[in-house]
This record gives structure tokens, sequence and C-alpha cells, in this order.
């Protein structure tokens, strides 16, 4: 067996950090439980949209729900999910009948621990398509905890200028933070 | 509105021999998450899953649950009170991926969770395999060092495993 070795930092390497076209549109930091959060008026200059979720619900282990364009009319949003409870797997879909498309859960009542949720949101100022997401997330309790992967569509071909994400029932907690980003493509 | 780019490349190690672990230190804190991406080559055959500790600890501070897909398997399961967090869990590493996110690194207030996937196939048998992982470290230090090892300590990484540390920065 050979020794352990150390990564080269990009201090040492000739020429620095490069840019990305990975750019932070807007993050919410909460300071009391909030039942809900809006990004509104996201421009429409970028390819694809990227939330980075750190949250913990305040009332139960439900599910993150993700609602465009304050857009809540029934039978719009669809997803599908594939998660495991760490005893084994299980898959789920929609009702038929949701408000807004449900990703992965983040945990309740857990002590000094967030989960978290990371979703892509892709060709989001499309006008041509239904807009399709995908979401991985979950979190863990040493001795409990859920992992899932979500699949979410809106049926709907406007272009989204604003994402609300908002559990079931109750809210997040002090602390969680909701963090959006976008992508660009090439000129 | 927007802050400005990020998703930067902290450090990369791409290996010319074989070792047993990989560390990032010195991890500045200027970040709001960190992403570690591991490729391993086909010549990575022996020995199970990856491990990934935090700032040296190797106390029994870590959990992780994970669902895994495997040659035509589905299965979850998780470890507790754990020495290190769990990335894959079958035999073999070969033309494998690790995309591991590591969230809200830096905070002093709350236990850090990470959420993962990974893929590898192996072409000289049967083995395939994807999967996807949260983990947490229960501590509360910011985050200033990763290590990444393999399980059994006498199957090293092999040459032309890479390793690569991405910072994000939130608005």
């Amino acid at each position: 067996m050979t020794p352990p070795i150390l990564g080269i930092f990009a201090s040492a390497v000739t020429g620095g950090v490069s840019t990305t076209s990975f750019e932070s549109i807007a993050t919410t930091t909460l300071t009391t439980t909030t039942n809900s959060i809006t990004f509104s008026s996201i421009p429409g200059t970028y390819a694809h949209l990227q939330l980075r979720i750190s949250a913990q619900s305040s009332a139960n282990d439900y599910y993150m729900r993700f609602q465009f364009n304050s857009s809540g009319t029934s039978g719009t949003y669809k997803h599908h999910e594939l998660g495991g409870n760490g005893s084994g797997p299980f898959a789920g879909d929609g009702s038929g009948s949701d408000d807004s498309w449900a990703g992965p859960r983040v945990g309740y009542n857990l002590t000094s621990n967030l989960g978290a949720v990371i979703v892509d949101i892709l060709d989001y100022t499309n006008t041509n398509k239904n807009k399709v997401c995908r979401a991985l997330g979950g979190y863990d309790g040493n001795g409990s905890g859920i992992i899932e992967i979500h699949s979410g569509l809106w049926i709907s071909t406007s272009a989204i200028t604003s994402i609300t994400i908002k559990p079931y029932i109750g809210g997040y907690i002090s602390g969680s933070t909701f963090a959006l980003y976008g992508i660009k493509a090439a000129a | 509105m927007a802050a400005g780019a990020t998703y930067e490349p902290i450090a990369t190690n791409t290996l010319t021999g074989t070792t047993s672990s990989v560390t990032f230190s010195s991890i500045p804190g200027t970040y709001t998450d960190l992403i570690l991406v591991q490729t391993f080559p086909d010549g990575q055959t022996t020995g199970p899953y990856t491990s990934i500790q935090f700032n040296s600890d190797t106390g029994s501070n870590y959990s992780t649950t994970f669902l895994t897909g495997y040659n035509g398997t589905v299965d979850s399961n998780r470890t507790t009170n754990a020495t290190y967090i769990r990335m894959g869990s079958s035999s073999y590493l070969a033309n494998a991926i690790c995309i591991t996110h590591i969230m809200n690194y830096s905070n002093t207030t709350t236990y850090k969770t990470v959420v993962g996937r990974n893929n590898f196939g192996q072409p000289s048998s049967t083995m395939k395999e994807t999967q996807a992982q949260v983990g947490m470290w229960r501590s509360t230090s910011a985050i200033t060092s990763i290590t990444i090892s393999r399980v059994l300590s006498s199957t090293d990484f092999v040459s032309g495993c890479t390793f690569t540390l991405y910072g994000i920065a939130a608005a």
C-alpha cells in the first residue's frame, strides 16, 4: 500500500481559477419558520436553472413541493419518484390533481440536521415545450432517513419566471437555505 | 440580480500511481457548497466502495442512507454510527463516476449533509451499479479537509483515477 497523497490546489496552478457559466441568482436564508419561499422575476438569460436547498420541515416529513409562475391549476403538475428509506426501495407518482410537483423530503424533528435537495429545471424559458425537472435529495438521521430521485413535469409552455417552494403542511425551519443558480449555454 | 459566476475548481488530483487515499486540505470557507467529482478508470477492478471523512475525524460520527440498483435488482440500506460516509456498495469501481454534493459545509450550527450519485460498469464481468445516497457527519465544525479512501486498505486507488473539488458560492 502506498502512502496517501494530497490534492493540488487551484492557487498552485498557473492561470488560477477559471470563470464559469454557472451563476448565483438569489438566495434566501430563513430566520423564522416560513410556509413558502418564492423566487420571482427570474431573468430569462440562462439555459437552465438549479436550486440548491438545505432545509428541514417544521410540521412533518412531507414532500417538498414546487410551483411555477404562481400557477396552481389542478392536474398540470406530474411527478415520479424512486427512493430508499434504508430498509427497502419504493416508487410513486403524483395524484393527477396536484397544484405543484413533489420533490424529495428533507426530514422533520431532527437535531442540528438539515436535509439537502438539488433541483435541475431544464430549458425553463422555452415556449414550445412543457417544462421538465429532476431532483436528488433527502436526509440522514443516523438510523433514519430517506434518499430520493424525482422527476417533475409542469404542463405549460410558458417561460418560468417564478418558483415557489412549499411543503403540503407547515413550513421550513429557521436556518434553512434556498439558493437559485442559472446555467448559461454557449453564445 | 445575478451575483456573478461561481462553480469554481478548488483543487484536482489525477493519480499517476497507486495510493490508498486522497486528501483535500485547507479548503477555503468562502463557498456555500462543495462538489466532489471522482472518476475511476477501467483498471480500478479491485476492492469495494470508497469512503469519505471530514477534518481527519475517524470517530463513529457518520451515517449513510442509500438506494442502489445493481444487476437488475433494487435495494436500500443504511449505515449508522459509522467511521465514514459510504459511496457505492458493490465489489468494483471500474469505469465509475461519483458526484457528491457537500452542502453548507462551512456553517458551524448544523451537522453536515451530503447527497450524491455514483455509477459504474465492469465490462469484464456482469457487475454494474447505479446508486444515490445521502450521508451525514454529526459535527458542527466547518469542513476544512476531505479524505477519500478505499474501505479495504489493501485495495488502493489506481493510476488514472481523478478527484476534483469545486466550490459554489450563493448570492
